[in-house]
């Protein structure tokens, strides 16, 4: 890899914290988020769990200061919390149109299902009912980029502004993207992650393909069913070394590695082996420069599917051995399976690894899988030395994604 | 851009007979319901019996436009397949939506929601080509083509060899109903064909997928070369805009000078076509003026049919009469600013040059 590209700030807003910090405590304190859905309408409320954040649309405007929130969806709210802490997290100044005022700037957000939680509400108004201000004030906020540019306009983002969707693994790509641009030159700074908030579209969806689980779900267990679906947002703000040097900024991680490639197997479900998944890892390893043996702590895909984990799994241990693979966990019985936000939030989860000299443990972990010999970590290890974290994100559409996040020396 | 990259394999299907053959709009199909589909392909030359038959239509039309434009390009293996979409696959998201509401989320088939996410394109070009190398879609809007080819531009400067980029988008009557409702569309029904005689808000709609495999080097398929490509967000003013397109040059060594069409994506909505004859007027008064819409219609990814026609332009050093705003006399077209917008929200520059 050429310049480095900088991690100097974090934010994300999920089932188990309105902050960074608060996700932190709860995944070291193995607090999850799982509950019944309080505010979806949907035939599954009592059936299917969630990982849902408890704050409604009204309140998560308040916390924005936006007085008239029509218009706004739950993902734009989403979005908007998190890349503010990040933003504040990494000491720009953002009022009054002062983001850009030194650095080019870009927004690069991803998500999956954008405005149709709001869509799914108003949908049969709009095809039957005659014109209603109210619901016609959502009837262009159903793509996908809308949400990116009410964020880029709250903060005063111009300079490049683009949204990703490769389902399951659209942060992970979102932040491999920014770390491009900054190297090319073509932007200085770069907001990156994805939102997702919960909708009946998805729990719907992920129900018909049978792999949603009805008890908590049990990441690398031989048990495992199927996923919990979450919502959240996660996002990093990646900066130039131009802009740390300048600004004198002590950023604690970097970018080392990535790797997009497509397992080209099914069109949602992974190879058995892992075939896709092996070359993600293999490849951002080897941008990262780095063996095997050096990744401190992987915070894996784990969505807890029968598929997914099994995938996974069998790559890892094609590439890290059986015997002294590196530490792993799955954060997803924490937070769900937030679907587009997952890899920033876990790209926060890192960093705070990282910073802190944590590993985290995964939750429900009982019995191993017979197919693997590996296991995860299941309870919380302190004074570790974290020094690169990996970390991956799988989707539909045979996306495979890797992100290395190392420690600056 | 340091360096400029060739297209060298095209395809379009789109309301135009564009896909099949070499015909460069010599019979022009017109439209009288603003609502503009694509002519259907044999999409049973790429794609199997058993696949086919579960596919959707936007599946059908962006996976054989892919193949063709691979086949195009002569080329064997793909470094990346890159795609663009605002609304991905819009008709499978509504179907899957609308039996979810009507049966009161009971007895649901996945298939359409599998096949509702909007990097299903992508994916099934990687599945079926068994391209295991990176894959990625964009999904922002009027600017989904661009950031499309701006990150396949960026991969031919890493090193990558092939790439394949596309944008697609596909018409729904629910969505065009819905839309309609925020005055997208024009309240009376028009010729397609007359497109700016019509004087009223609304555009009309269309749908396409536009498939390029580019290239950093030349050969005996290229189309033309991009040089470069620019995108502005919620410009305040025309001055703004103007000021992209004269930087954009300008980073290319070039001026509006040099500059021997702009082409357009005007569409007829006289709330959002006048930054175009600004332009026009202020940057390229000697210069001939097209457009492509009332071709293809409306849609996020537009942009990506009108490089389809800059390409054509490019190489075959003709421009059809039916592309014509204003027309100039030029002997040769060595360079194209291709500029769209999508409701003066996301602005996209491309220039191009024959090669």
């Amino acid at each position: 890899m050429s310049s480095k590209v900088y991690i100097t700030g974090i934010g994300a807003i999920t089932a188990i914290g309105n902050n960074a910090k608060e996700n932190f405590d709860s995944l070291v304190h193995k607090k999850h988020g799982l509950t019944h859905t309080r505010f979806l309408n949907t035939i599954h409320k009592e059936i299917f769990p969630v990982c849902e954040i408890n704050l409604t649309n009204d309140a998560l405007a308040s916390m924005l200061g936006i007085e008239n929130k029509q218009g706004y969806t739950r993902t734009a709210l989403l979005g908007m919390i998190a890349v503010k802490e990040a933003i504040e997290d990494a000491g720009i100044a953002w009022k009054e149109n002062t983001l850009e005022k030194k650095y080019k700037t870009a927004l690069i957000n991803s998500t999956t299902v954008g405005g149709m939680r709001h869509t799914e509400e108003i949908y049969l108004d709009l095809l039957e009912k005659e014109s209603q201000p109210e619901t016609n004030s959502y009837i262009d906020t159903h793509d996908l980029g809308e949400c990116t540019e009410r964020i880029a306009d709250y903060f005063g983002v111009k300079s490049y502004i683009t949204t990703i969707s490769t389902a399951c693994s659209s942060s992970a790509n979102a932040i491999m993207l920014g770390v491009r641009l900054i190297q090319q030159g073509i932007v200085d700074r770069a907001i990156c992650g994805g939102v997702d908030s919960l909708s009946k579209f998805t729990i719907n969806g992920f129900n018909t393909l049978m792999i949603l689980d009805k008890e908590h779900c049990r990441p690398f267990d031989n048990t495992r069913v199927g996923l919990n679906l979450g919502e959240g947002a996660g996002y990093v703000i990646l900066e130039s070394e131009k802009i740390v040097q300048e600004e004198n900024k002590k950023p604690s991680c970097f970018v080392s590695g990535f790797a997009n490639t497509n397992d080209a197997f099914h069109q949602t479900a992974s190879s058995p082996n892992g075939d896709g998944a092996f070359m993600a890892m293999s490849q951002a390893l080897a941008m990262a420069h780095l063996e095997p043996k050096d990744i401190s702590y992987i915070n894996v895909h784990g969505t807890a599917t029968p598929n997914n984990d099994l995938s996974e799994g069998r790559a890892m241990e094609r590439l890290f051995g059986t015997d002294d693979a590196p530490k792993f966990s799955s954060t997803k019985p924490y937070t769900g399976h937030t679907l587009a936000a997952c890899g920033g939030i876990e790209a926060v989860y890192g960093v705070m690894a990282i910073e802190n000299g944590v590993i985290y443990p995964s939750l429900n972990f009982n019995e191993k899988m017979e197919e693997l010999t590996i296991q995860p970590e299941t309870e919380t290890l302190t004074g570790v030395e974290v020094n690169h974290v990996l970390s991956n994100s799988f989707g539909f559409g045979g996306n495979n994604s890797t992100v290395i996040i190392s420690k600056v020396k | 851009m340091i360096k400029s990259v060739y297209i060298n394999g095209i395809a379009a299907i789109s309301p135009q007979n564009t896909f099949e053959g070499d015909d460069f709009f010599s019979a022009p199909i017109s439209f009288d319901d603003n609502y503009l589909l694509v002519q259907d392909a044999d999409y049973k030359k790429y794609i199997n019996p058993v696949q086919i038959r579960r596919m959707s239509r936007i599946l059908k039309i962006s996976y054989s436009t892919a193949r063709k434009a691979i086949e195009d390009a002569g080329v064997v293996s793909l470094d990346a397949i890159i795609t663009g979409s605002g609304y991905g696959c819009i008709d499978d998201t509504e179907k899957f939506l609308l039996s979810m509401l009507h049966q009161n989320e009971q007895m649901l088939n996945p298939t359409a929601f599998m096949q509702s996410t909007h990097n299903s394109v992508s994916g099934i070009v990687a599945l079926n080509m068994k391209c295991n190398s990176y894959n990625f879609t964009y999904v922002h809007r009027g600017l989904s083509f661009e950031s499309s080819m701006i990150d396949a531009m960026i991969h031919i400067q890493e090193g990558m060899k092939n790439i394949l980029v596309g944008g697609f988008e596909e018409n729904s009557k629910n969505h065009y109903q819905v839309t309609n409702k925020i005055s997208f569309w024009k309240k009376n029904n028009i010729n397609s064909l007359e497109l700016l005689a019509d004087n009223n808000i609304g555009t009309i709609a269309g749908e396409g997928a536009n498939f390029f495999v580019i290239s950093g080097e030349k050969n005996e398929h290229t189309y033309a070369s991009i040089l470069d490509i620019a995108m502005l967000y919620k410009p305040t003013s025309d001055e703004e805009v103007s000021k992209a397109i004269q930087d954009l040059l300008a980073k290319n060594n070039l001026t509006t000078d040099d500059v021997d069409v702009y082409l357009t994506g005007l569409n007829g909505d006289n709330t959002l076509d006048s930054t175009y004859y600004n332009m026009a007027e202020k940057l390229f008064a000697s210069k001939s003026m097209l457009y492509f819409k009332h071709l293809c219609g409306e849609y996020y990814t537009a942009p990506s049919f009108g490089l389809w026609v800059a390409s054509m332009i490019l190489k075959k050093q003709m421009i059809p009469d039916i592309l014509y705003c204003k027309k100039q006399a030029t002997n040769s077209v060595k360079y194209i600013l291709l500029h769209n917008h999508y409701r003066n929200i996301n602005h996209g520059f491309c220039l191009l040059k024959h090669e």
